[in-house]
């Protein structure tokens, strides 16, 4: 059964929608900046922050109450309308319409500003609603109004990539038409904090693939995708942007935070996504690599790749140097710009890259290139070996 | 389609751990808001170093997960799903403090890294040696039901033969104080807040083993009576049955008026003649609570008896339902998220 992506939104910090993500992508210009909203005394490491307050997010979201303004849920909100919007998804009809959203920080931002009062003093309660992850997925699904079923995923870093796997699953097992999946994450101190003190974040711009990397720049963002069946597409009239065609999540089962020195999880992702996609490696014409810029990463998913791919490695890039690490939120983003790329022939290039790791000897594109591109491949890797590849391909 | 089997499930609640005991010798918690979970002895089933170095959700995750993969006689399982609604709170917790109490200066990485929701399915992942399909649900009152449904389509479509499912979650005092404030959990009730450790093995293998079969699971969110109705019906379609083919409706009745009222309004709406179970006075509240629901209709249908400890209707003496045949399990939270689940005899 064949998967359609028909409609995609996102929000980063290199654009408040599809369109201008691609063009900062194509311009090569990236949203990496001081901390201006996050307020922390670790302001030496830059990230990808979506440069609006709570007000500005809700406006721009067209929420107008003021009283619950959480930064995830909102940043969610906004890329699933648009995703709506760019599938001419105003109603349901008869179709059956399911939600899977991933976060893991979730309310996490409202916890920590309050925790104190809510231990102490129970005057702002309402703030503590949203801490927890379903809450952030009831809050776009409630203000969107479309779906009979929702569902939240928390796998860290490859939420938004889970999230769009089990909506595929859905909709093949013939229970939903359509599901909207993907992922949001916003910046908090929590996980600002938890990733310097796992010293893995660099005060410099991020060199994913570069053999003197110095470890990521944490972002934010949100990004969905509207999956169809066939049924659904042609019931809608809908215009079908590509396939979902493959995807696999695995178990790296090594290490809470680290990869396993072969990249067994990822080399299984890849491996199984090509296997339910009936790909070929030699199908795939560029990969939006996880490529985080940590020297774990990007030495175990390098040769994770070289273990797929041998001599024949396909163009890729990480376009993390451009958003920063969105955690939960990059395998909805991360899907959104490989889907983009896809349709548009468009392949973006890898920021501050220089030396390839020797061991490796891969380089990442440094110029932009545009070329036919059929099958496109994006991995996200988390925390806990939870890794998940997925493939977008050309209808 | 496969048909799916629960091969083995086990639990680690505030009723005496790894046992069934609860039938006969239920342990009371009335006038306790709070009831922490009363653990096996860690250090004779897991060596010392894991011990020393996993928080206790971890350590019962671990134990769970052995126990009941060595009870349904398979080897391995090819997946692991967890449903956690707040994942590990208590490092969570400590992790917040610190970053609140104490500033963002010298903050250690050790209880973040064991913070994240993440954390307890793939310490399963790492303890049964699984590199197959590792997920993580965390939606509020259904975050096992959630599990559950993703591991019994995959079980159904061939594209996984068996798989660990599980629903944790632990619960600390002060975070157990923010919730009662803000209007969670027990609140006003007559019921107790809990923990949830308990998981058990799927596939499609039907063994000496097995405990019942899994007919059926649904979801649906913000329904309105007619969609509500609609859901138990494909429910009830998804396992070839009929109302009258229902023996008992397991819910999550416990003691919360706001919450209870609901369930009576639905169950009124289903008009399914059958009795009603609980397990919540039992074995508590918490988000994942309702793995214990599911626990305990499937020992019912093995055994071929719902025990009577099981039986809300306090009234009615010496209550037991012989040889039932398919049980309906029914949530809801906050009147928002809905869940079905039919389990059946084998």
């Amino acid at each position: 059964m064949k998967i359609f992506v028909t409609g995609i939104g996102a929000i980063s910090a290199i654009g408040n929608n599809c369109n201008e993500i691609f063009h900062s992508l194509k311009n090569g210009i990236s949203g990496i900046s001081k901390l201006e909203f996050l307020k922390t005394i670790h302001s030496e490491f830059p990230c990808g922050e979506i440069k609006m307050d709570y007000n500005q997010l809700a406006d721009f979201a067209g929420f107008d109450n003021q009283k619950t303004l959480v930064r995830t849920p909102l940043l969610g909100l906004i890329a699933v309308k648009e995703a709506l919007n760019s599938a001419k998804l105003y109603s349901k009809s008869d179709l059956k319409i399911a939600f899977v959203s991933g976060t893991t920080v979730g309310g996490m931002d409202r916890m920590e500003q309050f925790y104190d009062d809510f231990v102490n003093n129970d005057s702002k309660n309402f703030y503590l609603y949203p801490h927890d992850i379903g809450d952030s997925t009831e809050f776009i699904a409630e203000n969107i109004g479309l779906f009979s079923s929702v569902m939240s995923i928390s796998t860290a870093c490859s939420s938004g990539a889970n999230s769009l796997i089990i909506g595929a699953e859905l909709i093949k097992s013939g229970r939903f038409d359509i599901v909207v999946a993907g992922g949001a994450e916003s910046l908090s101190l929590y996980h600002f904090n938890g990733f310097n003190s796992l010293k893995i974040l660099s005060a410099e711009m991020c060199r994913p693939f570069d053999n003197f990397r110095s470890g990521l720049n944490l972002g934010e963002g949100a990004g969905y995708l509207v999956l169809e069946s066939e049924k659904a597409v042609t019931q809608r009239n809908a215009k079908p942007l590509c396939l979902l065609q493959g995807y696999a999540n695995t178990c790296d089962a090594y290490h809470q935070t680290a990869t396993s020195e072969n990249g067994d999880g990822p080399f299984l992702a890849m491996q199984k996504a090509l296997e339910l996609g009936g790909l070929k490696p030699s199908d795939i014409d560029y990969i939006n690599c996880h490529g985080t810029a940590t020297p774990n990463n990007d030495l175990t998913e390098g040769r994770a790749m070289k273990r797929i791919f041998g001599e024949n490695m396909p163009d890729f890039s990480s376009t993390k140097a451009f958003t920063g690490h969105t955690t939960s939120a990059s395998g909805g983003l991360e899907s959104v710009i490989s889907v983009m790329c896809l349709v548009n022939d468009f392949l973006p290039i890898n920021l501050n890259f220089h030396d390839p790791i020797p061991e490796l000897n891969i380089s990442p594109l440094t110029e932009n290139k545009t070329k036919v591109l059929h099958h496109v491949m994006n991995n996200s890797f988390g925390f806990g070996g939870n890794d998940s590849s997925l493939i977008f391909s050309k209808i | 389609m496969s048909t799916v089997y629960l091969n083995s499930f086990k639990q680690i609640s505030v009723q005496k751990p790894l046992s069934e005991d609860w039938i006969n010798n239920p342990q009371n918690f009335e006038n306790q808001k709070l009831v922490r979970t009363q653990d096996p002895d860690f250090k004779s089933l897991l060596p010392a170093n894991v011990c020393r170095r996993n928080g206790n959700i971890l350590k019962r995750a671990m134990i769970v997960s052995n126990f009941a993969l060595k009870e349904s006689g398979l080897e391995s399982v090819e997946a692991v799903v967890v449903g956690s609604g707040l994942g590990c709170v208590e490092n969570t917790e400590l992790f917040l403090q610190e970053l609140v109490y104490e500033g963002e200066e010298f903050m250690k990485p050790s209880y973040f890294m064991a913070s994240t929701h993440n954390t307890i399915s793939s310490t399963i992942g790492i303890n049964l040696g699984c590199h197959g399909y590792n997920s993580t649900y965390c939606h509020k009152g259904v975050s096992f039901e959630n599990a559950l449904l993703d591991v019994f389509l995959q079980i159904q479509m061939n594209r996984i033969k068996s798989a660990f499912v599980g629903g944790f979650d632990e619960m600390s005092p002060t975070y157990f104080n923010i919730l009662q404030n803000a209007g969670y959990l027990v609140g006003d009730s007559k019921g107790f807040a809990g923990e949830a450790s308990a998981g058990g093995i799927l596939s499609n293998m039907l063994t000496d083993n097995t405990l019942c079969k899994v007919a059926a699971v649904r979801l649906g969110f913000m329904l309105n009576d007619d969609e509500l109705l609609d859901l138990l019906d494909v429910t009830l379609t998804d396992a070839g049955l009929q109302k009258s083919d229902i023996s008992a409706v397991m819910t999550g009745i416990n003691g919360k008026p706001s919450s209870d009222a609901i369930y009576h309004k639905n169950l009124e709406l289903f008009g399914i003649q059958a009795p009603t179970l609980g397990y919540a006075h039992l074995f508590g509240e918490s988000y994942s609570g309702s793995v214990y629901g599911f626990y305990a209709s499937a020992v019912s249908l093995h055994q071929n008896k719902i025990p009577q400890v099981l039986f809300l209707d306090k009234e009615v003496e010496n209550q037991s339902v012989q040889n039932p045949k398919n049980i309906l399990i029914y949530h809801h939270f906050n009147n928002k998220d809905h869940s079905f689940i039919i389990l059946q005899r084998c």
